[in-house]
């Protein structure tokens, strides 16, 4: 293979990977950009829905995409319980953002726990994986895995229909402004908790939709929870808050700089990588790529 | 204290110094033996550490107590195993603390290994030091025969660096010497201890067997993507590769390879290819990969553990579960041998024994397993142990590894 | 500026009594008892740093484990070629340069961007090292050559631990830590009162970080060997922050109040959970967090001032003796 393709290749296969970085991290933005809160067991339900989709495959035969009728209704209902229940009271006695970040960090990262804990207790040994769509595509000379594109083009697929819901729709537009400021969104009639409570749990679901469609290209087991959500919290960072479409734009940078580096200087720098772009893009644009400083 | 408190006292003892001496057989026996443990159960190493580790130690214990105990000469009976056990959390700071604590503080008869090698490093010099025989069940390093002679009482049980990347050396240097490959071998690790030194290890021995590495790269532990590594590899024409991986990028690897069409004739990966879970995601693909650490069904009472096994668990067992059950055997043996908890006879004991077990039959020189099955490989759905080539059970190399289909 | 009233000499008496009954500890503790209380030494060092700096200021760090990891990996390339004490002090001279340079980079740097960007940090320095071990010496670890026993770190961590505390609470009671709060009510307000905010909150950044690197050191010294995934370790730095958070960080006895509490509830749950430890350590954050709101430090406050308010302490101590 001559060294142009290769290096189209990879340029390719960053994409890919940029692409599921910003998938992972889309519900996250909803969760914090929207509903404001920083949900440390968000890769929890990533998670969850990995582990439906490998049910879903090994045990009963089915199509892994028939998981997500199982796994987006469970995240759904079970973050929207979490706003309600556990979150609100942590709102309304909150005297500032900081003092809600502070509380709900220690309540998320107690759930963090608890779910994490029941995952081993219920799921433990190996890492598991399955084979799904695991077949080369050829893009113009260059070779892709089959659902690693699949799960590109969900992402892309996913963030179009949170830009169109965004944009032109009430829902999106009580989004918005609940995003900018809660308190004027409350003054104009927008009703900030049910909205609220919808972007949280609508952010959960595409967790557990992120989880399926990575299950099919990455191996996982009870504990990687805690790496994606952490990998979905530098995105939206580096996104910017609340900049919900922004999120796959920063993915996709990261994803083609990392591959592209790691190819160029050395394979094992691709981490390093991708955390010095992710740290140099903050110390540039200090409030995220898309947020109007 | 009052003087009426004082006089009984005294009588009291007076009392009992003037009884006849009771022999020991008419002691009574423990009525329990506890078995302390510290492993992972929460964090990134928790899932490998429950199928490795604790499922052994959970089955024999069921095992054992089914039949009544471990036998205790000295007192004629049978006593059965109770448990102690601690969540390390995956952090060498709890595991020391933890480790004290069993020994100390709970006055454990026994001690059982962590997980991971740099676990089991930790606590060598803690069980040394209190005098408690501990077969390390999860560590391959170079640390064992450097540090190893210092703890006595610490004994090694898997294929280390040296045994498991010199094999693979030899095994290319066979092939080369049979004009079957050219001897162009290429390696990736990822940048953790255990990746780099076996890469390092292999290096060594390739150079002494006259085996040339045409490519040496290694990718972060977690790194999302090894398609644009292996295409790198692939250029350079090797006919054999090595991976000394971890169980994620074992199973990414495997995928990965199958995509682009990597297909050398002779492919290895480590840690995770003697999964039952790699086995079920890569159904017959898997077959002529070389993997870390085999067990095969020759060992002693293999069939019943198989089905103990599956019956406890609803799973087939995987290869690392049987070397940390063997570990157990040998320690039950050397207890039952001894005939009490004498954990320096018992010591001595698994120091000079041979014994059969699940896992073949075993011996330690100067504390390391003589010849633990090191690599092995998949041949037709079943994983059979290749080296070290001399030991009894060993099978021939499918050669060359068949094309992806 | 430093006022102690009367009343508060029977306080520090008893304060400097168990203080000392803690140095002498190891003639009668065993190794485990030992083990287990400089790790809360330790833990209450970390989170008593952590807070110095971050608790005042209000921004937030998760590079707790960078600089606890710069710290050991300092020590463990300095011990073997200088005696012990000059590579523990390089370890906190070090520690201070590195959060120094990172300091004054991330000055525009505000809220939840700076904790990410400080977890990012923590991130790249595990890689780095890493990977520099790897390609230029060819090793993923290195050896600690130390023979320094168990009661000397439980005393040198007893004696980091209550230097932090003390230190904080001096400092608190200067002009620095006026400013450190100013900072932390409102930076802007306090940028135009005349406090040079770049200034106080890059040095406080930096004496923090260099603490944080000596506990790392200290604690290296009972391992057999190091390398980047044991030094760089994330979950020590969100362990820090729960414990600060859970004492109060506005205060500077808070974080030990948070660490102790929950090193023995941690203790006490792994003996009796030990499969389920995770889940019975992590309801009891949610459970504290909903009925402990603003931490442990403000109860124990409040019980502290309504007991002592209104009678004197001695009239309270005699009363106790009595029954």
């Amino acid at each position: 293979m001559g060294a142009a393709v290769i290096l189209f290749e990879v340029f390719l296969n960053g994409l890919l990977l940029g692409g599921m970085y910003g998938l992972v991290a889309l519900g996250l933005n909803l969760q914090y950009g929207v509903a404001r809160i920083l949900n440390l067991s968000y890769g929890e339900f990533f998670l969850g829905g990995a582990f439906a989709a490998f049910f879903s495959i090994m045990l009963w035969k089915l199509n892994p995409l028939l998981s997500l009728f199982i796994s987006l209704p469970i995240a759904f209902a079970i973050n929207w319980l979490m706003y309600q229940y556990l979150m609100m009271p942590l709102i309304r006695r909150a005297p500032d953002q900081d003092g809600l970040d502070a509380d709900v960090v220690l309540v998320t990262f107690g759930l963090l726990f608890v779910f994490q804990g029941l995952a081993l207790v219920n799921w433990s040994g190996e890492v598991r994986g399955y084979s799904f769509l695991s077949v080369p595509v050829n893009l113009a000379g260059a070779t892709v895995a089959l659902n690693r594109l699949a799960a590109f083009l969900g992402a892309c697929l996913l963030a179009l229909v949170l830009f169109v819901v965004l944009r032109h729709t009430r829902v999106g537009g009580a989004l918005r402004a609940i995003t900018i400021d809660p308190l004027a969104a409350s003054i104009v009639g927008v009703d900030v908790r049910r909205y609220s409570a919808l972007a949280f749990a609508a952010g959960g679901a595409l967790a557990a939709a992120a989880g399926m469609l990575v299950s099919t290209f990455i191996s996982f087991s009870a504990t990687t929870g805690v790496e994606y959500t952490l990998k979905a919290l530098i995105v939206v960072i580096m996104a910017g808050v609340g900049r919900v479409t922004g999120t796959l734009a920063a993915g996709l940078l990261l994803g083609v700089v990392e591959s592209l580096g790691g190819y160029l200087l050395d394979p094992a720098l691709t981490i390093a990588i991708n955390f010095s772009l992710f740290m140099l893009v903050l110390l540039l644009r200090p409030t995220g790529l898309f947020t109007r400083a | 204290m009052d003087r009426r408190t004082f006089v009984r006292g005294s009588a009291a003892a007076v009392g009992a110094a003037t009884l006849p001496h009771v022999p020991a057989q008419a002691q009574s026996a423990p009525d329990k033996l506890r078995f302390g443990y510290a492993v992972t159960m929460s964090g990134p190493l928790a899932p490998g550490a429950d199928s490795t580790t604790i499922s052994a130690y959970k089955l024999w214990q069921k095992r054992v107590n089914d039949a009544g105990g471990i036998m205790l000469k000295k007192y004629n009976k049978k006593v059965p195993i109770e448990y102690v056990s601690y969540d390390d959390q995956g952090k060498p700071d709890e595991l020391l603390k933890l480790t004290e604590r069993l020994i100390q503080q709970d006055k454990v008869d026994m001690v059982l290994s962590p997980y991971a090698s740099h676990m089991n490093l930790a606590s060598a010099p803690i069980i040394n030091k209190a005098e408690y025989p501990v077969i390390m069940t999860t560590a391959t390093t170079n640390k064992t025969y450097e540090q190893g002679p210092r703890w006595p009482y610490a004994f090694w049980n898997i294929a280390q660096p040296k045994a498991s990347s010199g094999a693979l050396s030899t095994a290319l240097a066979e092939l080369k010497k049979q004009g079957k490959i050219k001897g162009r071998v290429a390696t990736v690790h990822p940048t953790v201890e255990y990746g780099v030194e076996n890469n390092e290890a292999f290096l060594a021995a390739a150079k002494a067997d006259g085996i040339e590495v045409v490519f040496t790269k290694s990718y972060p532990l977690g790194a999302a993507d090894l398609q644009p590594l292996i295409r790198e590899a692939m250029a350079t024409n090797p006919d054999a590769f090595l991976a000394f991986s971890y169980p994620p990028d074992t199973f990414m690897l495997t995928e990965q390879m199958q995509i682009v069409g990597f297909n050398p004739s002779v492919m290895y990966v480590a840690i995770g290819g003697v999964f039952p879970t790699y086995k079920a995601k890569f159904g017959s693909k898997i077959n002529g990969i070389l993997v870390y650490g085999p067990a095969d069904a020759s060992g002693t009472g293999m069939d019943e553990f198989a089905k103990a096994h599956q019956g406890m668990f609803n799973r087939a067992y995987e290869a690392g579960t049987v070397n940390v059950y063997s570990a157990l055997q040998i320690t039950q043996e050397a207890i039952e041998t001894v005939g009490e908890i004498d954990r320096k006879k018992i010591r001595d004991v698994i120091a000079s024994g041979t014994f059969k077990t699940v896992w073949g039959d075993i011996k330690y020189v100067n504390q390391l397993n003589a010849n633990p099955w090191a690599v092995g490989q998949w041949q037709n759905g079943e994983l059979v142990c290749l080296f070290p080539a001399d030991k009894a059970g060993a099978k021939p190399m499918l050669f060359p590894k068949p094309q992806w289909s | 500026m430093l006022e102690l009233a009367a009343k508060d000499w029977p306080a520090i008496a008893l304060g400097a009594l168990a203080v000392l009954a803690l140095a002498l500890l190891p003639l009668v503790a065993s190794g485990y008892v030992l083990s287990l209380l400089l790790l809360l030494y330790a833990n209450i060092a970390l989170s008593t740093a952590w807070a110095f700096f971050s608790g005042t200021t209000r921004y937030i760090s998760l590079a707790t484990a960078a600089f606890f990891g710069i710290g050991i990996y300092t020590l463990a390339i300095l011990h073997v070629h200088v005696p012990m004490a000059i590579a523990l002090l390089a370890t906190a001279v070090v520690g201070f340069l590195v959060a120094l340079i990172v300091g004054l980079s991330t000055l525009r740097l505000r809220g939840v961007y700076f904790v990410v960007f400080t977890f990012g940090l923590t991130e790249l320095v595990h890689q780095v090292v890493n990977w520099w071990e790897m390609k230029i010496n060819r090793t993923a670890t290195r050896y600690i050559f130390a023979d320094v026993s168990n009661v000397t770190i439980y005393q040198v961590l007893l004696a980091l631990a209550l230097l932090t505390i003390v230190g904080s609470w001096y400092v608190s009671r200067l002009r620095l830590g006026y400013a450190l709060r100013a900072i932390g009510e409102d930076e802007m307000v306090a940028r135009h009162t005349g406090i040079d905010t770049t200034r106080v909150k890059v040095l406080c950044f930096a004496i923090s970080a260099s603490v944080m690197a000596v506990v790392g050191a200290v604690l290296a010294l009972r391992y057999p060997y190091i390398d980047a995934s044991i030094a760089f370790n994330n979950s020590r730095s969100f362990e820090v922050l729960i414990a600060a958070l859970l004492g109060g960080p506005s205060r500077p006895w808070g974080p030990a109040l948070g660490a102790i509490p929950l090193m023995l509830l941690s203790e006490y749950l792994s003996g009796t959970f030990p499969h389920h430890f995770p889940i019975a350590l992590g309801l009891c954050f949610v459970v504290i967090v909903y009925f402990l709101p603003g931490g442990i430090a403000p109860l124990v406050e409040r019980a502290y001032h309504s007991w002592a308010a209104g009678r004197g302490f001695t009239a309270q101590l005699a009363r106790l003796w009595r029954t």
